[in-house]
């Protein structure tokens, strides 16, 4: 059984394409942080389209706030990041005196400046974040939808340290630093599944990660196929296929091979902890989150799930 | 394998393939475009994801096909284990932005001017900034693919994405953006000295935020870019139109489960909102209905049956999650054409492509 020791670490960057269960994973990761008595955080980037939040939704919000936190319960929260909100609270923060600051910003050329010009947007999510890592939380968990956001927001500080060496913004971005490149603080979570290509994808990401100077916790690998046999019983079962020429069967244990196999690339990459959710999500509640059932596995290959 | 309807998209002499996340949308446009290249003389694919792994199916470096100009044609003996013709071509690319937005560069704007722009900072960290760069560069190479008449069918896989309507929704995220004012503010100002104080204000409050430095470099990118300005809104508008002209087939791609059900539901409507036809929905990693009985193989050992009946059901659950889905779809789409894939006894590689391409062939004719 998965052990909180695993997720004891204040920053967690939860990445993995969509449909593999990457929300399901932060939300009951956030659930199991309160259940922890840790006061947590749980947040996802701001998506402009008229779309509801399926984080959001998990916790009974059709979407988070971008002003201040949503208490979802006590010790819980939830925060949509938003590149505006991120931009005006560093404009405040630079300028002092928040009436100034107020004037700059409804100054069109500023704004049409931070809305237009490149890479101000993510700077402004990253700012957003950034002032919420100061405050008091215990556990943060970002829901990064798209493997390109978690890269996109890992590589940002250098982009735009290139960009701007010296100055207030170069200052925050270096703060930023501290936090996300320090591996005792944050982690990057890998959602992905057992099957070839979703695997290779997994461990490019994590290669990516690594050389952006983030620290990978592991991969959680979700809907592992359900296999009831002893690897005796799985040759019987193997030999009856083929002798008897059930077709269907055949294909089936090679799933079951090869999702194994993808398990077992994971595992050689040796990129941290992998991490197993059975092929049926249970009910995810704040009592027994979902995530408390997760198995890992013992090191070395051909392990059983 | 069930199409109903008819693959008349066929032949069209560009098929766009969509879907969101994770639902095998990159394998499952080559797959479409190795059973093309068994029919048609010469066919193109292009991705846009730097897809590795798929770039080594096919035989190549992901490396070589970003920095190559043109797509690649695969090797003979790639194309014998694709079933593919002698005489057939399939060539493979991988979109690089950088690449082609310096193309239009070059070609819109005096050799002076293109060197000035390109060596702006903002113009270096262009592709990562920018969100909508991919699909604009994506729709400018496509088109010149199309036009070169080397090509009798271009297959694009659209850039990955949260939802798949995203793809839809990125001339009109360009086109606002270059509208944005950032323009603006650095124009040469003709107005009235009330707006010339108002923008000397706003110059020196972001000269405060960027530094002396960054700012000229700035004010030279927003110059200069804002001449290519006018280009870059054309064709992008011409992406808007690109859909509803009968020469693109446009397919989505759905895995059977309840995200990706509706994520293709929600795309169908926003498709219909805009007057874009849907060609086919291609319904991947499918799962057949379980008609086997495996019990048997459990002999006497009654605790062994009790496993194996277990095992069964659970493969007929994802046999009737396939059916589920496409029940689904049947019952909200009905006109479109649908295609089921199931995985074989491969799940990478050419033997996966080859098997793909089998039954997308075999649903065309059915």
């Amino acid at each position: 059984m998965v052990s909180w020791e695993d997720f004891s670490n204040r920053i967690h960057l939860v990445s993995g394409k969509g449909g593999v269960g990457r929300t399901s994973f932060a939300a009951s990761l956030a659930k199991w942080a309160v259940s922890q008595g840790k006061k947590t955080l749980v947040c996802e980037i701001e998506d402009e389209s008229d779309w509801n939040s399926p984080l959001a939704q998990r916790f009974g919000f059709r979407r988070f706030s971008t002003e201040a936190p949503d208490e979802i319960r006590e010790n819980l929260f939830g925060l949509t990041l938003s590149a505006k909100m991120g931009q005006e609270k560093f404009l405040t923060s630079f300028l002092k005196i928040s009436a100034l600051s107020e004037k700059v910003i409804q100054t069109k050329g500023v704004r049409w400046f931070l809305d237009g010009a490149p890479a101000f947007r993510e700077m402004g999510f990253f700012y957003h974040l950034l002032t919420e890592m100061r405050l008091d939380y215990d556990t943060i968990i970002i829901d990064l939808p798209a493997t390109g956001h978690l890269v996109g927001l890992a590589r940002l500080p250098q982009i735009l340290l290139k960009l701007v060496p010296i100055g207030p913004i170069a200052e925050r971005l270096r703060e930023g630093q501290t936090y996300f490149y320090n591996p005792e603080i944050t982690r990057a979570w890998v959602v992905t599944l057992p099957q070839g290509l979703p695997v290779s994808e997994a461990i490019e990401l994590a290669v990516e990660l690594k050389k952006e100077s983030i620290s990978v916790g592991g991969f959680i690998v979700n809907r592992m196929p359900f296999n009831p046999f002893t690897p005796e019983e799985e040759l019987k079962v193997e030999a009856y296929s083929k002798k008897s020429e059930q077709r269907q069967l055949l294909v089936e244990l090679e799933r079951l091979k090869r999702s194994r196999e993808a398990f077992d690339r994971l595992k050689r990459t040796q990129m941290g902890k992998v991490f197993l959710l059975g092929e049926q999500l249970k009910e995810d509640s704040f009592e027994s989150p979902w995530i408390t059932t997760v198995k890992t596995l013992p090191s070395g290959s051909d392990q059983r799930a | 394998m069930n199409a109903r309807g008819g693959l008349s998209w066929f032949k069209r002499p560009c098929v766009v393939v969509t879907g969101g996340g994770g639902v095998g949308k990159t394998t499952t446009a080559s797959a479409l475009a190795v059973a093309l290249a068994r029919q048609h003389k010469s066919v193109a694919v292009v991705t846009v994801d730097p897809a590795k792994r798929l770039a080594e199916a096919f035989g190549f470096q992901v490396e070589d096909l970003y920095h190559a100009q043109e797509p690649q044609d695969l090797s003979d003996s790639v194309k014998e284990q694709l079933k593919i013709p002698k005489e057939n071509r399939l060539y493979v690319g991988i979109l690089n932005p950088n690449r082609v937005v310096q193309e239009v560069v070059k070609t819109t704007l005096s050799e002076n001017q293109a060197e000035k722009l390109t060596s702006t900072r903002l113009f270096q960290q262009l592709s990562q900034m920018i969100y909508g760069l991919q699909e604009y560069a994506a729709f400018e190479w496509v088109n010149r693919l199309i036009e070169s008449k080397h090509y009798d069918v271009v297959v694009l896989d659209t850039p990955p994405a949260v939802h798949a309507k995203d793809f839809f929704k990125v001339p009109d995220r360009i086109e606002n953006l270059l509208h944005s004012q950032v323009f603006q503010i650095f124009d040469t100002p003709k107005t009235s000295l009330g707006k010339w104080v108002s923008k000397a204000m706003s110059f020196s409050w972001v000269e405060v935020l960027l530094g002396a430095q960054v700012f000229q470099e700035s004010r030279l990118f927003f110059s200069i870019f804002s001449q290519i300005k006018n280009r870059v809104i054309t064709k992008v508008r011409a992406l808007a139109q690109f859909f509803r002209t009968g020469q693109v087939a446009l397919v989505t791609v759905v895995a059977p489960h309840a995200v990706a059900l509706q994520e293709t539901l929600g795309l169908k409507v926003f498709l219909g909102e805009q007057g874009i036809p849907l060609d086919a929905v291609i319904l991947n990693q499918g799962h057949p209905p379980i008609n086997e009985d495996w019990t048997l193989a459990g002999g006497e050992d009654f605790v062994f049956q009790d496993k194996l009946r277990r095992f069964q059901a659970e493969a007929r659950e994802r046999g009737q999650a396939t059916e589920h889905t496409m029940a689904r779809l049947d019952q909200e789409m009905p006109e479109v054409p649908k295609i089921t894939l199931s995985l074989g006894a491969s799940d990478s590689g050419l033997a996966l492509l080859s098997d793909l391409a089998d039954q997308i062939e075999s649903s065309e004719r059915g």
